[in-house]
């Protein structure tokens, strides 16, 4: 397995270009299987996950072209077949988000259940309770999602709990369904918010996304009619940068971004004592050579802190000065990063769901070992403050999220490189 | 108003050496195929320059992963010089730049 080599103690400073979002892209590509006719999608970023999505489109007879910009064109007309593998969805769990789309517009669908997570329980029962609920024949058998309906129909869904994909993939099926669809718990992320304009843009009825309550009136036919669709900017690879600036004592400038996607990342980095200048589409953070001070916060769903920041909050907070409470509720097992740190010399107190991180001045070189994206993400940034080498090993989980991460930290200054296998 | 392709020519430098010019996209990948089969069975050793591709898309990679499984079909050796940049990114994001290295006298990144 590939490593990264980091030899911390250097400040960041440079601009840099933002990806676009894998958790929009994700949704998005199953969302062009609902489309009569082919669509183009842009500023996708290049990920393995992209690659997997891909792949799975492609067995199921779905022609896909990468133009010279690495925009893909996705042509459902061809399909063959409605199944989703266990050895793809195994490696992916967003392929869960094809369940929809086949189920809506071509009456059945055959997807492997996704199994387990090593963050945290994230059952998909509340995508099979909804799809049930709309008049869909669901069975579960053999690992295999088997479900199949003339069309679905237009119902009121109220989520147990806030569910990203299972919110996308309800309003996906329901974009197509006979009828009104209200979706109440409705997750409000700006990633639900990127499917549902996307869908809106191929003459989906899709309305309130981005609240609590949505509304999907169903229509007969999506068509994208020569639409090329951009994805919105990673407001979590936007946050990660920042992080990694403040915690150097750097100054960055993220281009191709969007600000009012992370208010509540740069309330944080802004208590952290970072300087923070922003247009519609750039982040500047300046710490004027200072070391950040610790912040506490607590995660939840959007609006408020993403847990998919708070591993990169925690390495911020074990440099910092003074003490920071870090409190998930989102994942019961997101602090894997945390012994990790610890080997490096970072000083924190696991109480059940809550870290509390003492800064201190420096941690020390380790090799330590990725668990999972964010914690991954979470160890570089420790390894850019840390004397000495480190070695993070198993960072084909990074690859999962960040696009070419040793290449756009060098480019700000870090001393990295990836030592393949 | 779109551009009309360029249209694809194989040149031939001599001794397996060809030298490739014009698109390597949806529009032109199965044609250029055709055109090209017969200089498997006639060579043991293959070189293809692509210095001269202006266009290559996913179709276009797919075509020289193609390439490279006729020849060994044909018991040729092949090897592409001067990939264009966009191909590596392609292949990359595709999750085939193995198989292109494998074809390639330089590394693909």
């Amino acid at each position: 397995m590939d490593k990264l080599l980091i030899t911390g103690g250097r400040p960041l400073s440079g601009e840099l270009r933002i990806s676009g979002a894998k958790n929009a892209a994700l949704p998005i590509l199953a969302g062009a299987l609902l489309s009569e006719t082919p669509v183009t999608i842009g500023n996708v970023p290049h990920l393995h996950d992209i690659t997997t999505t891909m792949e799975l489109l492609g067995r199921m007879g779905v022609h896909l072209v990468v133009d010279e910009k690495l925009n893909i064109e996705v042509d459902s007309g061809p399909i063959e077949n409605f199944f989703a593998p266990y050895e793809l969805v195994k490696t992916m769990r967003a392929s869960i988000l094809v369940l929809g789309p086949l189920l809506a517009r071509f009456g059945r669908a055959e997807v492997s259940l996704p199994g387990g997570c090593a963050i945290g329980s994230r059952p998909v029962n509340l995508h099979l309770h909804g799809l049930a609920a709309m008049g869909a024949e669901i069975n579960v058998k053999n690992g295999y999602i088997h479900a199949s309906a003339k069309r679905l129909k237009g119902c009121r869904l109220v989520l147990d709990q806030v569910t990203v994909t299972g919110t996308e993939n309800l309003m996906m099926a329901a974009v197509l369904a006979e009828g009104t669809t209200i979706i109440e718990n409705a997750a409000r992320e700006p990633e639900v918010v990127d499917l549902a304009n996307f869908l809106n843009e191929m003459g989906g009825k899709v309305h309130g996304a981005g609240s609590d309550i949505m509304e999907i009136e169903g229509v007969e036919s999506l068509s994208a009619n020569g639409l090329h669709y951009r994805i919105l900017p990673d407001r979590i690879e936007t946050g990660t940068y920042l992080v990694a600036a403040a915690m150097t004592g750097g100054r960055v400038k993220l281009k191709n971004t969007r600000p009012d996607l992370l208010d509540a990342v740069l309330v944080k980095l802004r208590e952290a004592g970072a300087i923070i200048t922003c247009t519609d589409s750039t982040i500047e953070l300046d710490m004027q050579g200072d070391r950040p001070q610790a912040v506490s916060l607590r995660t939840a769903p959007y609006p408020a802190f993403p847990t998919d920041m708070q591993a990169q909050f925690t390495a911020m907070n074990t440099v910092a000065e003074g003490v920071g409470v870090i409190t998930e509720t989102v994942f019961e097992n997101r602090f894997m990063h945390v012994q990790e740190m610890q080997r490096m010399g970072a000083d924190i107190q696991l109480e059940s769901n809550t870290a509390i991180v003492q800064g201190r001045p420096n941690l020390t070189a380790a090799p330590v070992m990725a668990t999972d994206l964010r914690a991954s993400a979470s160890l570089v940034l420790a390894g850019l403050v840390a004397e000495g080498q480190t070695v993070v090993d198993r960072i084909y989980h990074i690859d999962r999220g960040y696009e070419c991460i040793e290449e756009k930290l060098s480019q700000l200054g870090a001393e990295i490189r990836r030592i393949p296998n | 108003m779109a551009k009309s392709p360029i249209p694809f020519e194989l040149i031939d430098e001599g001794q397996g050496c060809y030298r490739l010019k014009g698109e390597l996209t949806f529009a032109t990948a199965s044609a250029v195929l055709k055109k090209t089969l017969v200089i498997f069975k006639e060579a043991s050793r293959l070189s293809f320059n692509l210095e001269g591709i202006s266009r290559v898309d996913s179709a276009g990679v797919a075509l020289l992963l193609e390439w490279l499984r006729r020849a060994e079909q044909a018991r040729t050796e092949l090897c592409y010089a001067n990939l264009p940049q966009n191909v590596k990114a392609i292949a990359r994001v595709s999750g085939i730049e193995q198989l292109i290295a494998a074809g390639s006298s330089e590394a693909v990144d």
